[in-house]
């Protein structure tokens, strides 16, 4: 890319006239599509959210945004991500660890190829596949039945809820961890771990004061991108709980598809909060995983 | 082996939940799918099979992605291209305007999209042409990436430059020399827009549900369970031809089609 980079300057020295013109062409189709179908609706949105009845400036919106019945659908959203993500981190992050070191070759490709092929699994077919496998006549469910003796009704409450909802997210984090992790995990050179024993340090003290510094920014990258993740997700929520989990993008699109008519200044400022934390979280996420790559090369 | 990659029985241990975690629900769904009262069965699937939207259905995402492919390949190879070649400062925007997708759900696009297109002068919610145009740029990282990558690993400089001086143009360039080398690239993009467009729900659900609907779209609907295990079966197995074909056509690892608005 560097070199192609550096050439282009080159290149471009010598630009004619018409070359210019039919640049301009080949780069108007693509900024024009992004303009009309993502920077201009979104542009409208932030502006819906800060626009009264009369076109004034208010911030009304947001005041009914975070009342008490959105306050509880953004912390509800939170919390979801946030567990979904921290279990998707620790069980993805040390099985990926395993696998990468295990001394079987199978295990080894085995698991990224399971995490590559589970990592598109999402959405409806997810919700359906979570229904089949924990719903109230579900095959684990049946299970746990035989074992422990379930009491299916109050099993059904818990499930087609938010806790739920948050075990089918963890199906959809654990596989992007393991595809994220990993190469990071691979930059911990074996090298350093024997320098460290031969060192006199101990297991733990290695992993306190060589792995973990090192894979520290890696680990708070992947934790953000798994929020990420979950804060944004619709479709598996939707076809899973329908309208009986209170999450942020369940609430915007019930506004959306609901029997009233849109309120379109507070279902914008409801998408602004969301935009605002999605944004943060892949800010940082994108600056962590800067400073995790030092190690990699 | 040394002290520090010794991998202990209790992270073995770990290691076994997450892909009894990733595995048992693919197999639950299976088992779900071709039983019925505990016994084989290829009643559920044929029933499914035999709904008259399940073919209907999905013929229009199958219409809809292969278009959503041919646009977003029209849209994003030039460009790419060209900035590449000759406006490299221009490189920054592009990048940041395709990670916008990463950021937006498809809640919130679909919100935005129907702010712009609810109504007139431009009423667009409620037909395929939204969609089309919406699954491009949801696509657009994925594309963007795809053929970055294959650009960056031929010498476009140099093929462009002995195109130039055998007197050919821009356009001819792109199609003639660099479209046959940039061919894995464009493949992997396809492969992975496509997938993108045809199991997409938030955007059709929202803009468009009844009035077209799509195979997710009808795939919600379906009032039997075991039937919505067939049809979860059905679109696992899709979305793993899809990403066997994409690692066959990288030979690495990362197939992933993770974007904000697919989940």
């Amino acid at each position: 890319m560097s070199a192609a980079t550096a050439a282009g300057g080159a290149v471009s020295r010598g630009l004619r006239g018409g070359a210019r013109v039919r640049g301009l062409l080949a780069l108007a189709p693509f900024l024009l599509f992004c303009a009309a179908f993502l920077v201009v609706p979104l542009l409208l949105m932030l502006v819906q959210s800060v626009r009264g009845p009369g076109g004034d400036l208010t911030l009304s919106h947001f005041g009914r945004a975070f009342a008490a019945e959105y306050r509880g659908a953004l912390l509800n959203s939170l919390v979801i991500s946030v567990v979904s993500a921290a279990a998707g981190t620790a069980i993805g992050g040390i099985a990926a660890w395993a696998a990468l070191h295990a001394r079987s070759g199978f295990v080894r490709r085995g698991v990224v190829t399971l995490a590559n092929v589970t990592s598109n699994f999402a959405g409806i077919p997810l919700a359906f596949a979570f229904i089949a496998t924990l719903g109230t006549s579900g095959f684990v469910t049946a299970w746990l039945d035989r074992l422990v003796g379930l009491d299916l009704c109050s099993w059904g409450r818990f499930f087609y809820k938010a806790p739920g909802v948050t075990l089918a997210y963890v199906y959809f984090q654990l596989p992007l961890m393991i595809l994220v992790i990993t190469p990071a995990l691979r930059g911990l050179r074996t090298e350093w771990a024997e320098a460290a024993a031969s060192l006199g340090a101990s297991r733990g003290e290695y992993f306190r004061r060589v792995a973990l510094p090192v894979l520290a920014p890696s680990l708070l990258a992947s934790f953000m991108l798994l929020c990420a993740n979950a804060l944004g997700a619709y479709a598996t929520a939707f076809a899973l709980a329908q309208d009986n989990v209170n999450l942020l993008p369940i609430k915007i699109g019930f506004l959306m598809t609901g029997d009233v008519t849109l309120d379109q200044g507070l279902a914008s400022a409801l998408a602004v909060v969301l935009v605002v934390l999605m944004a943060l979280l892949i800010a940082g996420y994108q600056a962590m995983a800067a400073r995790g790559r030092r190690w990699l090369a | 082996m040394s002290t520090g990659s010794r991998v202990r029985s209790w992270q073995y241990l770990v290691l076994a939940l997450a892909v009894l975690y990733l595995a048992v629900p693919v197999l639950a769904t299976l088992r779900f799918a071709l039983t019925v009262g505990g016994s084989f069965s290829l009643k559920p699937l044929a029933t499914l099979v035999g709904r008259p939207e399940f073919a209907s259905s999905m013929g229009r995402s199958a219409l809809l992605a292969v278009l959503t492919v041919v646009v977003a390949l029209v849209v994003t190879l030039p460009t790419l291209v060209y900035a590449t070649l000759r406006l490299p400062r221009i490189r920054p925007l592009l990048e940041t305007v395709t990670l916008l997708p990463f950021v937006v759900p498809g809640v919130i696009l679909s919100l935005g999209l129907f702010g712009l297109y609810g109504g007139p002068p431009f009423s667009l919610t409620g037909t395929p042409t939204i969609l089309v145009c919406s699954y491009v740029v949801i696509a657009m990282p994925l594309m963007y990436r795809s053929l970055d990558n294959a650009l960056g690993a031929i010498d476009a400089r140099r093929l462009c430059e002995a195109a130039e001086s055998l007197g050919a143009g821009f356009g001819s360039t792109l199609v003639r020399v660099l479209l046959p080398n940039l061919l894995p690239g464009v493949v992997v993009g396809s492969l992975l827009t496509f997938a993108t467009a045809f199991g997409e729900f938030t955007l059709a659900n929202l803009l468009v549900g009844a009035a077209w609907k799509t195979f997710p779209v009808f795939m919600r609907e379906i009032p039997d369970g075991h039937e919505q295990s067939g049809v979860a079966v059905i679109s696992f197995a899709l979305t793993w031809v899809v990403s066997a074909a994409v690692l066959w056509a990288t030979g690495r690892g990362a197939a992933t089609t993770v974007t904000g608005a697919t989940r």
